[in-house]
């Protein structure tokens, strides 16, 4: 069995052919970019995914040397994320369904990460930790469902240091940028350190440091945000692991690509036993391949939707979406 | 100093004694990964809140002993409770949390909130079948129906993750045993609970059917 998964969640277009033994056969995108200093204008990023999707669709087949003819089931993002860039994705999925005739299955955008993530690490009960653009979650897995042990309580890492990034001028996502000013960062400024039993608050730290910008130096101030921010989730990590005793925690999401937030979580595990398990960098951002591999996991349990019916739901909910594979 | 009996998030948990006492030295270490400066503010900060806030609270719940603080080494000794933490027992037990809720509105009525309730910080002592309260590192006083709720919100999240099987009841039981005693209406903090989860990325909106 293969099947074609589209991700169109925020800034990413991607499409991506994978078999249901996990082979990935084709992983194309095409990343939409606003202009420096702003963020995603859902508008202009959706209109950028209808420009480019004919091409990474073909492209994503002809890498896989398939057509739509031999796909046995299409996936595609349904949520959550910005909404006209969401319909993007759906609608060419509803359209490519009932053309062909072959299965529809929403897949929510952070099981995706999850479940890629566990794909390529080989992670068996992980703890994970889910760090995209939209999610910062501590979150294990028990009876058909992802469950959350730790949330932000209002914006995630991701946006705390894409926010900050755009609020000293780089272009979004600007994580990489962010990460090579604090490299050369070395006055460390003390920043709102608010961790609540096992949720955090980021709002804190974005709103100090931008204050801070005109006393204190822009690599001092991404040094010390990365290093209070990266500490937060350290020991939220190390709460849910004293707790739940997982052997193993996996780190999934565009954040998981940052050097010292490997190092930090690197000492966590170290501490508690347990392995750190990363999933690829060329994985780690949004991608087709993410909502592709859970289609396949639905598929196999026999689940799909009438076209009429695929919606989209710019706030899904992890722990309201049924993995049927997580028993 | 004897032997080590739990590796926890922020401390490591020695059993030794104190005279003849049988204690627990909970010693907050150095996280090698963290920056010195902030690992320092931590480590000093919550040494003092957690012997404070220990002392404060047994005013009204019961509380470990604490016998002594050493801000220097970071450490509080404090009377070891024999017995069997809550996370242990809800399982098969689910309508114990209404202790849990009892003791968390006891605290809120007196302007403390705990900051990280959860069903491993409650042990029920063996020789009395009393409940004792612990780990109030991040525990302060306020007087915001915000932080009492966000004090809910959390005891309801370690539920729905660690609990999952016995949601249901031990959540009633938690609700009923707080608003047995707590000043605030129940609406009022329900309302708060709700407004708090609502803010988080993404509040409960549509379920889809497969």
């Amino acid at each position: 069995m293969i099947g074609l998964g589209i991700e169109s969640t925020a800034h990413t277009f991607g499409a991506s052919v994978v078999s249901d033994n996990g082979r990935i056969m084709s992983n194309v995108k095409d990343v939409y970019k606003p202009p420096e200093g702003a963020g995603i204008h859902p508008r202009e990023a959706s209109r950028h995914h209808s420009d480019v999707a004919p091409k990474v669709l073909k492209d994503s087949l002809k890498k896989a040397s398939k057509t739509y003819h031999d796909l046995d089931f299409i996936a595609y993002s349904a949520g959550p994320g910005l909404g006209p860039c969401l319909r993007v994705g759906a609608t060419l999925a509803r359209f490519i369904s009932a053309y062909y005739d072959k299965p529809l299955i929403p897949v929510h955008h952070g099981v995706g990460h999850i479940e890629l993530g566990t794909l390529l690490t080989g992670a068996k009960d992980p703890l994970v930790l889910l760090l995209s653009g939209g999610h910062t979650m501590i979150l294990s897995a028990h009876d058909k469902r992802w469950r959350v042990f730790g949330e932000t309580l209002d914006i995630t890492l991701g946006q705390l240091i894409d926010q900050f990034g755009r609020s000293v001028g780089l272009s979004s996502p600007s994580g990489p940028q962010v990460e090579a000013l604090a490299s050369k960062g070395k006055n460390f400024v003390q920043l709102p350190y608010v961790v609540k039993g096992n949720d955090l608050s980021f709002s804190g730290i974005l709103s100090a440091a931008k204050k801070s910008l005109k006393s204190v130096s822009v690599e001092d101030l991404a040094y010390s945000l990365q290093e209070v921010a990266f500490s937060m989730l350290a020991e939220t990590a190390e709460r849910a692991l004293a707790l739940t005793k997982k052997p193993e925690i996996m780190v999934v999401g565009g954040v998981a690509a940052n050097k010292r937030l490997k190092e930090i979580l690197s000492s966590v595990a170290e501490r508690h036993g347990s392995e750190l398990l990363i999933v690829p960098a060329e994985y780690a951002g949004d991608n087709g391949a993410q909502i592709a591999w859970p289609g396949a996991l639905y598929r196999k349990h026999g689940y799909s939707v009438q076209p009429e019916r695929a919606f989209i739901d710019q706030s899904w909910r992890i722990d309201e979406v049924e993995v049927p594979w997580r028993g | 100093m004897e032997r080590l009996i739990s590796r926890g998030a922020e401390a490591d948990i020695y059993l030794g004694k104190w005279g003849p006492l049988d204690t627990i030295y909970k010693v907050r270490v150095k996280k090698p990964y963290m920056v010195e400066d902030l690992d320092n503010y931590l480590r000093k900060s919550r040494t003092i809140r957690e012997a404070k806030m220990l002392r404060a609270a047994r005013n009204y719940i019961l509380t470990p002993y604490v016998l002594y603080v050493g801000f220097k080494s970071y450490t509080i000794v404090m009377q070891y409770i024999d017995g069997k933490t809550m996370k242990d027992l809800i399982n098969s037990k689910p309508e114990l949390s209404y202790v849990a809720g009892e003791y968390l509105a006891k605290l809120h009525n007196n302007g403390i909130a705990h900051g990280d309730p959860n069903t491993s910080n409650l042990l029920l002592e063996s020789k009395n079948s009393k409940w004792f309260m612990i780990d109030f590192g991040l525990s302060y006083y306020t007087e915001r129906v915000e932080d009492y709720a966000v004090d809910f919100h959390l005891f309801k999240e370690i539920l729905n993750v660690q609990h999952s099987d016995v949601y249901e009841q031990a959540l009633k039981s938690f609700s009923d045993g707080y608003f047995s005693i707590s000043k605030i209406e129940k609406d009022r903090l329900i309302n708060q609970v709700e407004e708090i989860e609502r803010r988080g990325r993404y509040s409960r909106k549509r379920r889809f059917e497969f």
